[in-house]
């Protein structure tokens, strides 16, 4: 049987996979009516778009960031902004925030000359500078107060205010975003990053301006979290600095490093997994974060290629 | 002289890092936890248990090695791809746990550490020192001093300093590599927590003071990440950098202009304001 689970992700089986993965998460709202599971579904959406993004800069293009925290943030405020004060439809608000997510990782695009710790401490630097200031211009973004009343969503006459109405924007966005990301990683630019996370002199000696790809997989990974910070606005219609924390940066890290770096449906298991653990030890409160630092470092230690790598043995066993 | 005391502590966690950095290649993102962890011992030893300060401030610096010894051995250690890329989530996840002790332990309420010297004040020429700064300088200049010794005299410093220079070299030479490496750890810790326990007098113990070895980071990035030197002359100037910026130009964008500061030096000079060429 040779290697069976590569066997099962061949491309004709690979798309009834995601058909039918597809079905099932299309089926849900319809069979549960209960609103919290389909509320921490949709929190799970904008965590995937979340950690995908941040998966093509860590996992496939190999620079570590602490500070994507950042772009989500960003994203957050230019769509309650853009909604709120100039009354533009949501629609074009969410185009808007990814954009401005991708503008502002080309902003801070110099830094990625930088790499390993000094990267890290940057993008540190790069979270906390949109944390302090989202704090600070009170005049513009309601200081730590924050917005409340961010409108709902419509299309056309329907007001997309309930979870089950805006879970389908949600799940449209995720798969939408996870289709481009995995044709991104398949492309060209996927094995200019690939090399460059490999051997970034090798990449440069045959030519690759690797700083430029750099800030390309910043920029896709930026435009991911500005849609999700929107979608993450319009959900909660509530808004604020202390959401996003250097923690988040962090917690997303974990996510892919559970799920498995470099593959895009790791990121997706690690967020899965680590939204749903993280919902159940909520009364933990603050404390909840111990576990996340033992999950993580065991990970690390025991099962660096994480969750995804688990799964295939297992499959693989299973199937011999 | 605010300046100057912070600029000291800048420069004791910078030292910390730097040696960690000069012989692991590891930047080490628990630094910060071990600031508190220090703050927080002299809390239990002077506050609570009344100890004298300086055998608090000795049993704090033991125990917090003691500490990162375990860090090394249970968290970077045991990796077993270890990459910087991996090493540094790695010790961002120890930080995470050990902030979230520190919550625990501590409780979200900051605590309050005296100061020895308390309310004590130096009048020169119209200007009033407190005792706590000099203090501060004091002991960081006097860790410093020992450490250097430490480094150039005896044969345990010597096999540090052979590790950083080369690791290949000088396990080859009979130096046990991975015991002097264990030891940088502890020493690194010691001084994270001495800075603890002279920095909480000045601004309040709590789970969450490690972020000021955020600034510690850059001071060390400033001053060249692998230059001892360099690290305590960006610490002092940043320091006094950040007591002017807060005084002239605003307290609120104070953090935001030296995060700012941070990247400009990271970008400018990635190799530090004192490399050559």
């Amino acid at each position: 049987m040779g290697r069976p689970f590569s066997a099962l992700l061949l491309p004709r089986n690979r798309w009834i996979a995601v058909i039918v993965l597809l079905a099932i998460f299309v089926g849900i709202p319809l069979f549960v009516k209960d609103i919290y599971t389909i509320h921490l579904l949709n929190i799970l959406g904008i965590y995937v778009l979340l950690t995908t993004g941040l998966n093509l800069v860590l996992g496939v293009c190999g620079q570590i960031s602490v500070g994507h925290a950042g772009f989500w943030g960003v994203g957050a405020y230019t769509s309650a902004l853009l909604v709120v004060k100039l009354g533009i439809n949501f629609w074009l608000a969410l185009l808007a925030s990814g954009v401005v997510g991708a503008i502002t990782a080309f902003v801070i695009g110099p830094v990625l000359r930088l790499r390993g710790h000094v990267l890290a401490v940057a993008t540190i630097a790069f979270g906390e500078i949109v944390r302090l200031i989202l704090l600070n211009w009170v005049s513009l973004t309601n200081g730590p107060a924050g917005f409340y009343n961010i409108p709902p969503a419509k299309l056309g006459p329907i007001i997309l205010n309930t979870d089950h109405s805006f879970y389908y924007v949600i799940l449209g966005c995720v798969v939408l975003n996870f289709l481009a990301l995995n044709r991104l990683v398949g492309s060209r630019l996927g094995r200019i990053w690939l090399a460059i996370r490999e051997n970034e002199e090798g990449a440069e000696s045959v030519g690759v301006c690797s700083t430029k790809y750099k800030i390309y997989a910043f920029a896709v990974a930026g435009f991911s979290a500005g849609m999700a910070g929107s979608l993450y606005a319009h959900l909660t219609a509530y808004i604020s600095p202390h959401v996003f924390t250097l923690h988040e940066s962090v917690r997303m890290l974990t996510m892919i490093i559970v799920g498995g770096e470099g593959s895009m449906g790791g990121a997706a298991l690690g967020s899965l997994f680590l939204t749903l653990t993280s919902e159940y030890s909520r009364y933990l409160q603050e404390y909840s974060l111990i576990p996340y630092g033992f999950v993580m470092l065991l990970f690390l230690i025991f099962a660096p290629k994480g969750l995804i790598a688990l799964l295939q043995k297992a499959v693989d066993w299973w199937m011999r | 002289m605010n300046g100057l005391s912070m600029g000291a502590i800048y420069a004791l966690i910078a030292l910390g890092l730097v040696l960690l950095l000069r012989s692991l290649n590891l930047f080490n993102f628990v630094q910060g936890e071990t600031v508190m962890g220090g703050a927080f011992l002299g809390v239990l030893f002077y506050m609570a248990l009344k100890l004298p300060f300086w055998v608090s401030f000795i049993a704090a610096l033991l125990l917090m090695s003691i500490l990162g010894v375990l860090i090394e051995r249970l968290a970077i250690h045991p990796l077993k791809n270890p990459t910087v890329n991996n090493m540094i989530v790695a010790t961002i996840a120890v930080s995470v746990i050990l902030q979230n002790m520190g919550l625990i332990l501590g409780g979200p309420e900051p605590l309050i550490l005296a100061s020895p010297v308390k309310d004590l004040y130096l009048n020169l020429g119209g200007h009033r020192i407190s005792w706590h700064s000099i203090l501060i300088i004091v002991t960081a200049l006097g860790l410093m001093t020992l450490l250097q010794g430490f480094f150039n005299f005896t044969k345990t410093g010597i096999c540090i300093r052979a590790v950083m220079a080369d690791r290949q070299a000088a396990q080859m030479m009979g130096v046990r590599v991975s015991r002097m490496i264990t030891l940088t750890f502890a020493i690194s810790s010691a001084l994270g927590a001495a800075s603890g326990i002279l920095v909480g007098p000045l601004i309040y113990v709590s789970f969450d003071m490690g972020s000021i070895a955020m600034k510690a980071f850059a001071a060390a990035i400033a001053g060249g990440m692998y230059s001892f030197l360099g690290a305590v002359i960006a610490g002092f100037g940043l320091g006094l950098a950040e007591t002017l910026l807060a005084a002239y130009v605003s307290s609120a964008y104070r953090d935001v202009i030296t995060y700012t500061l941070i990247i400009g030096v990271l970008l400018m000079k990635p190799q530090g304001l004192f490399s050559r060429g």
